[in-house]
């Protein structure tokens, strides 16, 4: 039993390294084509209980009625209010590229104007003082040439 | 009519941060040997083994086939569970719906988890819509973070209430051989804490640990005679959230979280109007300070806002009126898939009044275990001494 | 909405998960690796109580969930039980294909031994084929400490 302790014990160390393809489908896929096209952010609503959905939704997770279709979303933004937030000071891994994140790392819950409804997104601000729930804030998009359809068409959201 | 329901075997490894003595499996069977050994029973005994994890938690899928020999399913029915953070609890009130259909006399049930091979904040990441969250999410941090901003701004509490919760937590679980992280850390100790998501530092966050719980569930014929202090599930449910609405209600909409539904349903259909009364004991899944404080809320234990007043006045102290997780809580011991089986384990051990150093002051004849996760949904089991 | 943006170029996010991981095997399959790595040595694990030898090792028995902890050297020869020829090119990193893997029954063991064929005629393959361990220069207490499993020369 003790000889056991001074034994050697065998760690062995791997990676693992997987692409994949996610297809945002045809409401993520419309909500980020029109990041890219008009540069405006759209939710839409559920006709039976006035829930909306920011990126939309095809069904009302509430209710389970459909979600109204594309001529009907509304434009939000790209004005809002901060509703909550956190800075990452610690790095963590990132799984999507391998790399560590660049701290510090800001991130809000902002409630766009024109609906209730709250997209995370990155903060401008990094410094956790100067950063305060209910401040308001507004979509930085990249120049419109530079847009892809994603996420990252809004560079960030900073204060007003 | 269904089975009425007992755990009658109960095994825990100690938690810790590393265990490179034994694989995954040699783990597992530690907590299996023990709760068979606290059950009188062995392995012949046993007709379904339940076994779950965080998927890939430890940089392998499907790691069930290879964990067959150590968990001795092997010719026996059964399932595996990946839930997230319920998993632990999921994996309980699977094995009770084996039982309470009288398919199964006795089920197995075991949660695991080796932290310490894998990366858990980026496994958590991936959970997450790859299109528009993703970019966003720090692993669970990110969403305990932004709740517990949101609590501060909801109901007034202070950053040193979350330092007291965790100092509370922390003297628990010194008392507690099994838990992972058992130093003593006063208020101040806590709020030195060094920053990881702000407003979270790192001893407002669970720690990830290593180590597996195991329980023996039976069915009323055979707890009764098997077992000299079965303790029932009297009852158990669980509430899905949505995707969108799991972590936040707008100001000014009406907040009906996946614990208020959990909470309300569970008390009224057992007939329990003052639940901080008729409970002795809740092991509530709390992988972050103030989150114990939301919950408490949120399951109906208080009203709104006023959690932190109780943590200020020791109503949850082990020492309490009523004591909330006396083991220490996920705050202190954190290996996922063990997290939720054993807030069931520890509160059955209350209940049979075998939790050694840190059972509670009060006769424990009712307690209260719940489990949360990245799968948006809530798990809620009512124990009790007595069968009805 | 369908027939809207039917034509409309569908938006896919693509990613990776990158991510490394490590693997504790426990004391007792690290008497194995460190046997394979320090002295080109294949230990099986044997079952006091129903005699089961079992290849690479493992604590409990599969087949009575007995302990197990006692150790028997083998020869690191043995028998082909089955195999595969892989021609597909994973999106992983692995090896290059045409090779073939099988299942090995190493002489005094019970159970199969899974690793790769190597210096060996593809076409020639055959099931009950006797093979023998060759052992990599440079080993690091992992499974590829065997480099692979080739035909013995007689056969034997
Ligand atoms: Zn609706
Ligand atoms: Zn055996």
């Amino acid at each position: 039993m003790q000889q056991k302790t001074t034994d050697e014990l065998i760690t062995q160390e791997m990676l693992l390294k997987i692409p994949y393809r996610w297809a945002a489908g045809e409401h993520i896929g419309e909500f980020l084509r029109e990041l890219r096209r008009s540069g405006k952010i759209y939710a839409n609503k559920c006709p039976k209980c006035g829930r909306f959905r920011c990126p939309p939704a095809p069904v009302c997770s509430r209710c389970h009625t459909k979600m109204e279709e594309r001529e009907k979303w509304v434009h939000v933004g790209p004005k809002g209010t901060l509703l909550s937030f956190f800075v990452a000071e610690q790095s963590f891994l990132v799984p999507t590229t391998g790399d560590m994140l660049e701290v510090p790392f800001s991130v809000g819950v902002i409630w766009l104007d024109g609906a209730p409804v709250a997209l995370w997104h990155q903060l401008e601000e990094t410094n956790p003082d100067k950063i305060k729930v209910g401040m308001r804030v507004e979509a930085v998009f990249k120049p419109k040439e530079q847009r892809q359809a994603n996420i990252f068409d809004i560079l960030h959201f900073k204060a007003i | 009519m269904p089975q009425r329901v007992a755990i009658v075997g109960i095994g825990q490894t100690r938690h810790t941060s590393r265990r490179p003595d034994v694989n995954d499996g040699e783990l597992i069977n530690e907590a299996v040997s023990a709760a068979l050994a606290d059950a009188q029973l062995t392995m012949k005994d046993i007709e379904a083994v339940i076994i779950g994890n965080m998927e890939f938690f430890e940089g392998h899928h499907l790691n069930d086939a290879m964990l067959i020999d150590y968990t001795g399913a092997r010719g026996k029915a059964g399932l595996k569970m990946n839930t997230g953070g319920t998993v632990g609890t999921m994996e309980v009130i699977s094995g009770c719906y084996h039982v309470a259909s009288g398919l199964f006399d006795t089920c197995l049930v075991i949660g695991w988890e080796k932290h310490d091979e894998a990366s858990t904040t980026s496994c958590i990441t991936t959970i997450t819509d790859p299109a528009v969250d993703r970019p966003y999410a720090v692993g669970a941090l990110s969403g305990l973070a932004i709740i517990s901003m949101n609590y501060m701004t909801r109901t007034g509490c202070k950053v040193e209430h979350a330092a007291m919760v965790r100092a509370q937590a922390s003297e628990n679980a010194s008392r507690n051989p099994n838990a992972h992280v058992r130093d003593r850390l006063s208020v101040e100790d806590v709020l030195k804490g060094r920053m990881v998501l702000y407003p979270l530092n790192l001893y407002f966050l669970c720690p990830t640990s290593v180590g597996a719980c195991a329980l023996v569930l039976a069915s009323e014929t055979k707890a009764k005679k098997i077992s000299r202090k079965p303790v029932w599930i009297r009852d158990h449910i669980t509430v899905h959230s949505d995707y969108s609405g799991a972590l936040f209600t707008f100001p000014g909409e009406t907040r009906e979280t996946s614990h208020m539904v959990a909470g309300r349903k569970i008390f009224q259909r057992n007939h329990i109007t003052k639940p901080i009364r008729e409970i002795q004991v809740f092991e509530l899944y709390d992988p972050c300070a103030f989150l114990q404080m939301s919950w408490l809320e949120d399951f109906g234990i208080c009203d709104q806002g006023e959690a932190w007043k109780l943590v200020e006045k020791g109503v949850t102290a082990r020492e309490g009126e009523f004591p909330v997780c006396p083991s220490g809580g996920v705050l202190c011991t954190n290996a996922i898939g063990d997290s939720g089986t054993l807030r069931v384990a520890e509160a059955a051990l209350q209940i049979r009044g075998d939790a050694g150093e840190h059972q509670v002051t009060r006769d424990v004849k009712a307690a209260l275990a719940s489990g949360y996760g990245g799968s948006y949904w809530t798990d809620l089991l009512l124990l009790s001494k007595t069968p009805d | 909405m369908r027939q809207e943006t039917a034509n409309q170029e569908p938006i896919i996010t693509p990613g990776w998960i990158i991510m490394p991981y490590k693997y504790s095997v426990g004391a007792l399959a690290s008497k194995f690796f460190i046997a394979l790595r320090d002295n080109k040595k294949i230990m099986g694990v044997k079952c006091s109580k129903c005699n089961l030898v079992i290849v690479p090792p493992r604590s409990i028995c599969s087949k009575c969930y007995s302990k197990l902890d006692e150790f028997v050297e083998l020869d690191g020869k043995g028998t082909l039980l089955t195999y595969t020829v892989v021609h597909y090119v994973p999106p992983v990193e692995g090896l290059k294909p045409p090779f073939a893997y099988g299942v090995i029954q190493l002489d005094g063991a019970d159970t199969g031994f899974t690793h790769i064929l190597g210096e060996v005629d593809l076409q020639s393959i055959d099931v009950g084929m006797r093979v023998e361990a060759v052992f990599n220069e440079n080993r690091q207490g992992n499974i590829l400490d065997i480099k692979y499993f080739r035909p013995l020369a007689s056969n034997l």
